[in-house]
C-alpha cells in the first residue's frame, strides 16, 4: 500500500523499470516460450503496482490525512 | 564474502552479497516460525532452478533478507543461460518459472529471464533489485554454488 507521494513517485518509476524490462524481453527474447514465462512475472507486478496507484490516487489528501 | 551486519533499519547495507544457500539459511533461515517456512521454501526454489542446471545467478531480496521477524514470501530473480529453454523444464521445477503459479505452490514472487534479456546488462539488472519499493536502497543476497 502506497502511503505517501514519496512511495507514489517510486512506484511509478519502478512501474517505469518494469515496463522497460518487458519491452526489453520482448525485443531480446525470441523463443516464444521463454518470452511468455519470463514477461508474466514483470507483468503480474506492473499490475499490483498500477493498483496501489490507483488506490492512492482514489483519496484525496484531505480524507487519507482524516482516516 | 561474509554477509555484512544489518544496519539500523534491519536492512542489509547497499549491495550485491554473494554467499552460498547453506550460509543465507544460516543467516536469515531462524527466528519465527514463518521465517523458517519461507527459508525451506527458498531452499526448494534453489534446489529445483539448479537442476536445470542453466541458471547463471540466483538472487534472493525483499524482506526475507532483513530483520523482518516475520517475511510474507520470498522474492528471487534469476538470471538464466542463454541457452535455457523454458518448454523443456518439467514436473515441479517448471513451477518456478511460471510467476503466478510459483507464487501460490511456493509463495515466492519469482523474477527471470535469461541473459540477453536482462535490461542495461546483468550487473544493472541485477543491482536494480535492491530498489525498495519506497525508493529506498537495501542490500540483496546472490546465492552462489558451494566450492567444492
Amino acid at each position: 500500500m502506497i502511503a505517501n507521494d514519496q512511495e507514489l513517485n517510486a512506484t511509478l518509476a519502478r512501474i517505469a523499470w518494469f515496463q522497460q524490462q518487458a519491452a526489453g524481453l520482448r525485443e531480446a527474447e525470441t523463443n516464444p516460450a521463454n518470452y511468455r514465462a519470463a514477461v508474466s512475472g514483470f507483468l503480474a507486478e506492473i499490475d499490483r503496482m498500477q493498483l496501489a496507484v490507483r488506490e492512492y490516487l482514489s483519496v484525496l489528501p484531505s480524507e487519507r490525512g482524516a482516516a | 564474502m561474509t554477509l555484512p551486519a544489518f544496519n539500523s533499519e534491519g536492512n542489509l547495507p547497499p549491495g550485491v552479497y554473494r554467499a552460498t544457500l547453506a550460509e543465507t539459511l544460516t543467516r536469515f533461515g531462524h527466528g519465527s516460525i514463518q521465517r523458517q517456512a519461507v527459508a525451506d521454501r527458498l531452499s526448494r526454489i534453489y534446489e529445483l532452478a539448479a537442476s536445470t542446471e542453466q541458471v547463471a545467478r540466483f538472487v534472493v531480496f525483499g524482506s526475507f533478507v532483513t530483520t523482518k521477524e516475520e517475511p510474507n514470501d520470498v522474492d528471487v530473480v534469476l538470471l538464466m543461460e542463454d541457452a535455457f529453454d523454458v518448454s523443456r523444464v518439467s514436473g515441479e521445477a517448471a513451477l518456478v518459472f511460471r510467476h503466478m503459479e510459483a507464487e501460490a505452490r511456493f509463495g515466492a514472487s519469482i523474477f527471470w529471464t535469461r541473459r540477453s534479456g536482462a535490461l542495461g546488462g546483468e550487473q544493472a539488472m541485477m543491482g536494480y533489485w535492491q530498489v525498495r519499493r519506497d525508493g529506498g536502497i537495501r542490500g540483496i543476497v546472490e546465492i552462489v554454488p558451494e566450492v567444492t
